[in-house]
């Protein structure tokens, strides 16, 4: 407990510490919001693994195999085949272009503040919901490790995260990703030998598993037509998330874009499988938990010593907070960047363009947290409110955004169609559509047919706005 | 299917893809 205590406050003053630097590094809003759209492959790639890498991935996805088996863990083979679609096809076209937002992008295509608008409310409604997922996990956390009733977990990581987020803006979230990708990889490069020692090596490992669950290496516990849309969901979601295209915006180049997607390939492979072999320790160490969720809790605290389950349960804070303070550091810009900027007016000062942006993301961060203690969505796996975030955001974006730089016949009309019908469709199919095919699958074809559909019977899109996306 | 298919081939699969995706910047960039 006081091991426990003491590296996670080591971790957190380093978080702060890199939070301070990133306030006294931030001269103007493209600073504020994209870390200055100049980082390297090394920080612009390890951001982009660790925004990827979230409490789904070290709550989540453990849950998930925990529960229904291994062949969840093949899905894992969509997410480098969505970054390699980001590099190679949408990133030098997007890029030719750099705004300081994703809804900024999409009012200069489409030639409408209303475009901008709406794609800014699809971003806040959707993150704080996504937002709140990875909050509860980390009440959990808090609760396993500290006793603490979860609740003030809730509160506290809200807090430490408005701290550095909204304070230090993109340079404190992209260099604490680097920092938090660091231990988010040694806590689970450490675990791994020892968790597999305690149950007496890989060979007695794996036979223990089957005995007690022989369907764990089959194909059985998930339906086919699931485990690939749910694949589609993670490759389309990969690619048109509104956090991770910023980081397109954020690192200076193209050749810088292709090495640090490599890095982000690399490392979210390494992390998951290892998260996944210790899946299989807890089935056998821990075969009767009630909730697949509890299973990483349940290594941090009663297989690993003291000091590295300490390690692991920082690991498991920094692979929730370096996806959440990327989540609030968009969702704020699009609450004061797109949405809130009418206010300020086009002579505002820098300064208070910051401000609005540290105010935006500050009150972003406290919603989620609210509607907790108002007793508002508690509840599914981490997994699937992970997986329905990631659907929804590739149901919105994926369409308007790739067509959006491809086909130059794509109209404001379209665009808002599809993101409003890609939307419609994926929460549709959730709450009423069957459970054997992922939402994203009608999400993403309602999606497609209204952009094209819609902008071949609207006005083509005026030159000036095609102009810088397609030159010569 | 064989588990050991269903457990070795995810691992076998994920080096392949960033194999392929090693050449792909070589190529790109050579």
């Amino acid at each position: 407990m006081i091991v426990s205590i003491v590296v996670f406050v080591i971790y957190c003053a380093i978080v702060f510490g890199i939070g301070w630097l990133g306030l006294r590094a931030t001269r103007d809003e493209k600073d504020f919001w994209i870390a200055g759209g100049r980082l390297g492959w090394l920080v612009g790639g390890a951001t982009l693994a660790a925004t990827h890498i979230s409490a789904g991935t070290y709550i989540g996805t453990i849950g998930v195999i925990y529960g229904a088996g291994w062949s969840f863990g093949w899905l894992l083979l969509s997410i480098p085949l969505g970054y390699w679609f980001m590099a190679a096809v949408l990133a030098p076209r997007f890029t030719r272009v750099r705004k300081l937002t994703l809804p900024a992008f999409m009012e200069d295509r489409y030639y409408s503040s209303r475009v901008r608008a709406l794609a800014a409310v699809i971003i806040l409604v959707a993150y704080i919901v996504f937002i709140q997922a990875q909050i509860v996990a980390g009440g959990l956390i808090a609760n396993v490790t500290f006793g603490i009733p979860a609740i003030w977990g809730m509160i506290g990581f809200t807090v430490i995260l408005l701290a550095y987020t909204s304070i230090g803006g993109m340079i404190a979230v992209v260099w604490t990703d680097y920092f938090q990708l660091a231990v988010m990889g040694i806590g689970v490069l450490a675990a791994l030998p020892i968790a597999i020692r305690q149950v007496g090596g890989f060979d007695e490992l794996m036979t223990l598993v089957q005995a007690a669950n022989p369907r764990v290496f089959t194909w059985e516990s998930l339906p086919p037509s699931l485990l690939i849309t749910m694949g589609l969901a993670f490759m389309l979601g990969s690619v048109a998330s509104p956090e991770k295209l910023t980081r397109l915006y954020v690192m200076k180049d193209m050749r810088t874009i292709r090495r640090g997607v490599l890095l982000n390939i690399v490392a979210i492979l390494v992390i998951n499988l290892i998260v996944f072999m210790l899946a299989l320790v807890a089935i056998v160490m821990f075969p009767a938990l009630p909730t697949g969720d509890l299973a990483m809790p349940m290594i941090t605290h009663a297989v690993l010593p003291a000091f590295l389950g300490a390690i692991m349960l920082a690991a498991i804070a920094a692979a929730m907070m370096s996806t959440v303070s990327s989540l609030l550091i968009v969702a704020g810009s699009a609450l004061s960047f797109d949405i809130g900027h009418t206010l300020l007016g086009p002579a505002a000062s820098q300064e208070r363009r910051m401000w609005l942006g540290r105010a935006g993301t500050a009150v972003v961060g406290c919603i989620p947290v609210l509607l907790l203690l108002g007793g508002v969505g508690q509840g599914e796996l981490v997994q699937f409110i992970v997986l329905l975030f990631t659907g929804l955001m590739a149901a919105s974006f994926f369409v308007p955004v790739v067509l959006g730089v491809y086909w130059r016949r794509g109209t404001k009309e379209g665009a808002i169609a599809s993101m409003l019908g890609g939307m419609i469709a994926t929460f549709s199919w959730k709450l009423y559509g069957s459970p054997a095919l992922d939402p994203v699958l009608p999400g993403f074809l309602v999606s497609l047919a209204l952009m094209i559909g819609v902008s071949l019977v609207t006005r083509p899109p005026p030159r000036h706005a095609l102009e810088p996306f397609f030159p010569g | 299917m064989n588990p050991g298919f269903v457990f070795w081939g995810l691992f076998l699969a994920a080096a392949a893809t960033l194999l392929a995706y090693v050449l792909w910047m070589w190529w790109v960039e050579r």
